[in-house]
């Protein structure tokens, strides 16, 4: 899987930078655009792969508050994460706090701090969430089997709704994706209203 | 949100009637879609005018700013697991039910081991 995860980056990093100059590839530019779509069938082929499965909905039904834990940990320890680049980078406590806020939606948080903070912080922002999702793909096996399934969801971060859950559902329990979804809308729910947060913090 | 409404239509049908033959199929389809989506985020990375400038000059603060936030998001979660989750938690890998079913895809590959060891009986 991180074989074909990294073959898939590095082609479409080559893909992005050829497809509009070639005649032939200008097609590929317009794949982004579909991403929604192809979203969706994941979407359903996992919830085919949890339906089928009987202890999902076993474990779905005894599920208590305390799952409100995982999302909660998930954005303290990345603005934990984050406060502490501020020892390591020029970026200021405002500035590391709105990139970490991310979570690995790269998307929404490059552009917010693009517009608010300027390109420098907006391209650390996507490029820094963007990381974080795809290290994710490498690293939720790991830490499976190192320390335990809600830390591989952790990893992911707001991605652990979507593009993560199909690395997870391979690697960690299938009951796992239950959480990891809840984790994961609560978490990118967060997002935006902790970028504006941050984003004011910075004087943006 | 409307993830959860598509993933909750998944769930329902392969909880009525999706057919256990097609389970390795829909594992395929799950990699190869996520495949095409991380290659999608390639090209939208790729396009980027200063890609590979913004990769040079930014990389190694955009690298820091992924990793700690991930290594904070994951070792507090696993602390807080650990404290408030006290009883072996159901999908830790050394569960029970787990190891009865260590790999879903192998599992796939051989829908009905049962059956086949049932008919070997009846055969011997």
């Amino acid at each position: 899987m991180a074989l074909i995860a990294v073959g898939a980056l590095v082609l479409g990093i080559l893909a992005g930078q050829r497809a509009p100059s070639s005649p032939v590839l200008s097609w590929l530019t317009y794949v982004p655009e579909y991403t929604d779509a192809v979203l969706f069938v994941l979407m359903i082929t996992v919830g085919i792969s949890v339906g089928a499965n009987r202890v999902v909905l076993r474990k779905l039904r005894e599920m208590d508050l305390r799952i409100l834990l995982l999302p909660f940990g998930v954005i303290l320890g990345s603005l934990a994460g984050g406060a502490l680049c501020t020892a390591l980078n020029p970026f200021s406590l405002g500035a590391n706090l709105a990139v970490s806020a991310g979570m690995g939606w790269y998307s929404l948080s490059g552009v917010l701090l693009g517009e608010a903070l300027g390109a420098d912080i907006g391209a650390v922002s996507f490029l820094s969430n963007l990381i974080r999702e795809f290290l994710s793909f490498l690293l939720i096996p790991l830490a499976v089997k190192t320390l335990n399934s809600y830390a591989a969801i952790a990893l992911a971060g707001a991605t652990s709704e979507d593009t993560a859950l199909p690395v997870l559902i391979r690697h960690a329990p299938e009951e796992t994706v239950v959480y990891s979804v809840l984790s994961g809308v609560l978490t990118s729910a967060a997002v935006p209203v902790l970028s504006r947060l941050f984003i004011a913090l910075a004087g943006g | 949100m409307w993830v959860l409404g598509v993933l909750c239509v998944g769930v329902y049908i392969g909880y009525r009637w999706f057919p256990a033959r097609f389970h390795r199929a829909n594992s395929i389809l799950q990699v190869i879609c996520t495949a095409v989506l991380i290659f999608s985020m390639g090209i939208v990375l790729g396009s980027r005018e200063n890609f590979l400038r913004e990769l040079a000059f930014l990389g190694v603060d955009s690298l820091l700013l992924a990793v700690l936030p991930m290594a904070g998001s994951a070792l507090l979660v696993y602390g807080m697991t650990r404290r408030f989750f006290p009883r072996v938690s159901p999908w830790e890998p050394e569960q029970p039910e787990q190891s009865e079913q260590p790999d879903r895809l192998e599992q796939w590959k051989q829908p009905e081991p049962e059956e086949s060891s049932e008919s070997r009986k009846g055969e011997g």
